[in-house]
């Protein structure tokens, strides 16, 4: 019954999602290096191959991933675009006023935007397919070698996926003060000064007391866990490198190859 | 622990009968102070928790359950006295051992209000695996007490998920896995389900019953029902044990636990009724015992019952030339492309009590933040007297005419006073200082907490910060209310002002909408209104809504306890009708015509 309950959870995750989080962590980092060499069209288009085929292999909804990704990708593009303005080199293409575009600015602000966007999507797809406990733990293991040194690694990764699974609840419960605060007419979007910070006071303290709440009871959940800091703990799903990350390596070499012949 | 000391300090009878080698836990006078022994949150307390024993522990809120629940668990070292957890001394002579108490909580499990609170992981069955992780046992044993502990709690097909996703229900039979793997001798779980709906309360009751073979369970709770399972009740008043002894003797006992600030069950203040009313009935110790005894009464020809029907005891609905307060058509709210709720049609006069019932994720309490005016609606028309709730300006026009009182209200006290706390709407009103302090002065006075005025709201007690939250609203004279579960999580004095305050609004012709988990409160109401997925599932009259018992259980709701139990008196051949409220039961069941 164990093996089948675990196998079957196993068996739901995606190819992508199946790799060791380290592998991963790794990969998505040297493909975010990487795609700083991206610069001409057939290695865009070998980087865009590698963004869909890891979207297929981490069973991701192409529409729902890019929506997530739109948000931060935009204000990256804007700064690229500046280069549009800002490059003063080679013919110019258009202008206006005194702004003028060249088509060395339009070539260094297309490859900016592939780049930086290339970036996110590697980034987004790492922690789309990695839940934040294996992320923190992978850090863990990273980092590992900063335990010789004295640094508490075991708890920072706790604390990081804590303040990751706190992020949401506390948002809601801001959300749940602000509208009980406003309903009883105090709003920081209008009114006199006096009155905008009083209000703001009374959004930061009951914010601050629900955290400091969670955390007094955070801190009573995991003594009653029986978590120690710096004790001998296991784990459930030790971290192994399988043939799995072995073949993902092997990828992630051949595509710096051909990227680097395509140059 | 040396013999002298087990001398001087009397353990009681309980512990003399179960004897000591199978005592989980033993606190002898025990006292325990937040603020270095100005004042004390227990003194004196002395008790002991016996192997597979299940304990109630109640009291007013205040009273140290919570306390007491944490040096239970051995979270938290007392100030004085003696505590022994597992066969060891954890704490003696004003002096903890570590090493014991860190032993004590490696077999002892806590569940506690706030699932959201004990929750660690990111995924359930990680989540169940991270006290056995802690407990560095091997792998494959991790795997069979995650599945073994998910089954348990009937949980196994939520392992995947993502807790955030979960209802508060779910949450808590997540934590109680995630303790149970553990494999604890004790599991102490405080208010645990104080914010479950009926189907969360039912499950976790249940699970608690598979418990009761395998470990010691302490329940700290307000509900006489939790008592009546427990094997032993303990009840704390202001910090000393009030009362410990078997549940029954208690719970036969009214004015006994109304001064210790309990209150009595259902059966128990039915009895109480009718004896009053000349009744000659002997204390029951079930419900179903009353009933018969009841039902032999009225079968002699002793009593005389006064059926209620349906359409008699009803308020009728109210005039329709009367202007609707709100007045809500088709109305619907969707998260992006995700539809919360839909096509709800809703008007509520001046003075009208109406009830809004739902199991968790019905959309209760998105339609609340749509009649206050916090929320934009996605589809349909929606007025508050006149102005538009749809459009901005109607919801600006409309501010601080609302009451709105969230979830655990307390929870928007901010101020360094109760007094500023209280006069911060009537401040952004804009009102005059005179004004405003006759206001503040006015809301703490009627809610029965003027004394607390100049005290920081974050010193008080649970039910006192609830009321003062209530101040809070009360100081805004709002034209209308609308309640979030405002009982919950209260002691029975508590519950009661706030239940008061309720009435009174309603008698001043303010209209207000109680969202509720508990039907009793709902039968009160003028109107009922029950939502299930989003939708109006019924709609009417109380009568006419708790007619529609396997309606009412689809959507993961109960009957109030007065008609549970006239229709156990219909099959004992005693016909009293259908009252919904504890008056009208009383009402029905008549005078006795005995000389």
């Amino acid at each position: 019954m164990l093996v089948s309950s675990t196998s079957r959870i196993a068996a739901d995750r995606s190819p992508l999602a199946s790799l060791d989080p380290r592998t991963k962590i790794l990969g998505a980092i040297a493909l975010m290096a990487m795609s700083f060499f991206v610069g001409n069209l057939a290695q865009g288009a070998l980087a865009l191959a590698m963004v869909f085929s890891l979207l297929g292999l981490g069973d991701l909804s192409v529409g729902r991933f890019f929506r997530s990704v739109v948000p931060i990708v935009l204000p990256l593009i804007v700064v690229a675009a500046l280069n549009l303005v800002v490059t003063r080199s080679g013919p110019v293409i258009w202008s206006w006023g005194f702004l003028s575009v060249t088509l060395d600015g339009a070539a260094t602000a297309l490859a900016y935007g592939f780049r930086v966007t290339l970036i996110v999507c590697f980034g987004a797809t790492l922690l789309a397919t990695t839940p934040a406990g294996e992320l923190a733990d992978a850090f863990a293991r990273l980092l590992s070698p900063l335990r010789r040194l004295g640094a508490p690694v075991e708890e920072w990764a706790l604390v990081f996926s804590l303040a990751l699974r706190f992020v949401p609840t506390l948002a809601g419960e801001f959300h749940a003060v602000r509208e009980a605060q406003a309903s009883r007419g105090g709003t920081i979007a209008r009114g006199r000064a006096t009155q905008r910070l009083r209000a703001l006071v009374a959004l930061v303290v009951p914010v601050f007391a629900a955290a400091l709440r969670h955390a007094d009871n955070l801190s009573l959940a995991l003594d009653s866990r029986a978590w120690e800091s710096g004790g001998v703990r296991t784990r459930w799903h030790p971290l192994r490198f399988t043939g799995r990350d072995a073949a993902a390596s092997a990828v992630l070499v051949f595509y710096a190859v051909i990227l680097t012949a395509l140059s | 622990m040396d013999g002298a000391r087990e001398g001087r300090v009397p353990l009681g009878r309980y512990a003399a009968r179960v004897g000591r080698d199978r005592l989980l836990a033993t606190l002898s006078d025990v006292g325990y102070s937040f603020d270095g022994g100005a004042t004390w949150a227990l003194e004196g307390v002395s008790l002991s928790v016996g192997a597979r024993e299940r304990l109630c522990l109640m009291g007013a809120n205040g009273s140290g359950k919570s306390t007491l629940a944490l040096l239970l668990a051995a979270l938290r070292a007392p100030d004085e006295g003696t505590v022994e957890l597992k066969g060891r001394v954890c704490f003696a002579e004003g002096v903890p051992e570590p090493d014991a108490y860190r032993a004590a909580r490696r077999s002892t499990g806590l569940v506690f209000q706030d699932p959201d609170d004990q929750i660690v992981a990111g995924m359930v069955a990680d989540d169940v695996a991270f006290g056995p992780e802690n407990l560095a046992l091997d792998p494959a044993e991790i795997g069979r007490r995650v599945e073994r502990e998910l089954d348990r709690v009937h949980a196994l097909d939520l392992a995947p998920a993502d807790p955030a996703e979960l209802s508060g229900g779910q949450l808590q039979r997540v934590a109680i896995a995630g303790a149970m793997a553990m494999e604890p001798a004790l599991m102490v779980f405080d208010e645990a389900s104080a914010f479950l709906d009926v189907r969360g309360r039912s499950a976790l009751a249940r699970v608690r019953g598979r418990l009761a073979d395998v470990c010691a369970q302490v329940w700290v709770s307000h509900a006489p029902e939790d008592a009546e399972e427990a094997d032993r009740l303990v009840v704390l008043e202001r910090g000393r044990v009030a009362f410990d002894g078997p549940p029954a003797e208690l719970l036969a006992d009214a004015p006994r636990m109304r001064s210790l600030g309990l209150e009595p069950p259902f059966r128990l203040r039915l009895f109480e009724a009718l004896r009053s009313r000349g009744w000659e009935l002997c204390p029951p110790g079930s419900d179903d015992e009353l009933a018969c005894s009841i039902a032999r009464i009225l079968a002699k020809g002793g009593g005389v019952s006064r059926p209620v029907r349906a359409s008699r005891g009803a308020k009728a609905s109210a005039p329709s030339g009367d202007a609707a307060v709100f007045e809500a058509r088709d109305l619907g709210f969707s998260y992006g492309a995700t539809p919360v709720l839909a096509g709800i049609d809703l008007s509520v006069r001046p003075g009208e009590l109406v009830a809004v019932v739902g199991a968790t994720g019905s959309g209760k309490s998105t339609l609340a933040r749509l009649l206050a005016g916090l929320a934009e609606p996605s589809t349909g028309v929606l007025r508050f007297c006149g102005a538009d709730l749809a459009t901005r300006a109607g919801r600006r026009a409309a501010s601080g005419r609302i009451g709105f009182v969230m979830q655990r209200p307390e929870r928007q006290l901010f101020a360094e006073t109760l007094a500023k706390d209280v006069a911060f709407g009537p401040e952004n009103l804009g009102l005059p200082g005179v004004e405003v302090e006759a206001r503040v002065e006015g809301a703490l006075g009627r809610l029965g907490i003027a004394e607390l005025a100049d005290r920081s709201p974050f010193e008080l007690s649970g039910g006192q910060q609830r009321l003062a939250a209530l101040a809070g609203v009360l100081a805004l004279d709002p034209e209308a209310w609308i309640l979030d579960e405002p009982t919950a999580g209260l002691d029975a004095e508590a519950a009661a002002r706030v239940d008061a305050l309720i009435t009174e609004l309603g008698a001043e012709g303010r209209p207000v909408i109680l969202i509720t988990h508990a039907m009793e409160r709902a039968a009160a109401a003028d109107r009922v209104v029950v939502l299930a997925d989003g939708r109006v599932g019924l709609a009417g009259t109380p009568a006419e809504v708790f007619s529609h018992a396997r309606e009412l259980e689809a959507a993961g709701l109960g009957l109030p306890a007065p008609l549970v139990f006239a229709r156990r008196l219909r099959e004992l051949g005693a016909d009293v009708g259908d009252p919904l409220t504890f008056e009208a039961l009383v009402d029905a069941l008549g005078e006795v015509g005995c000389s």
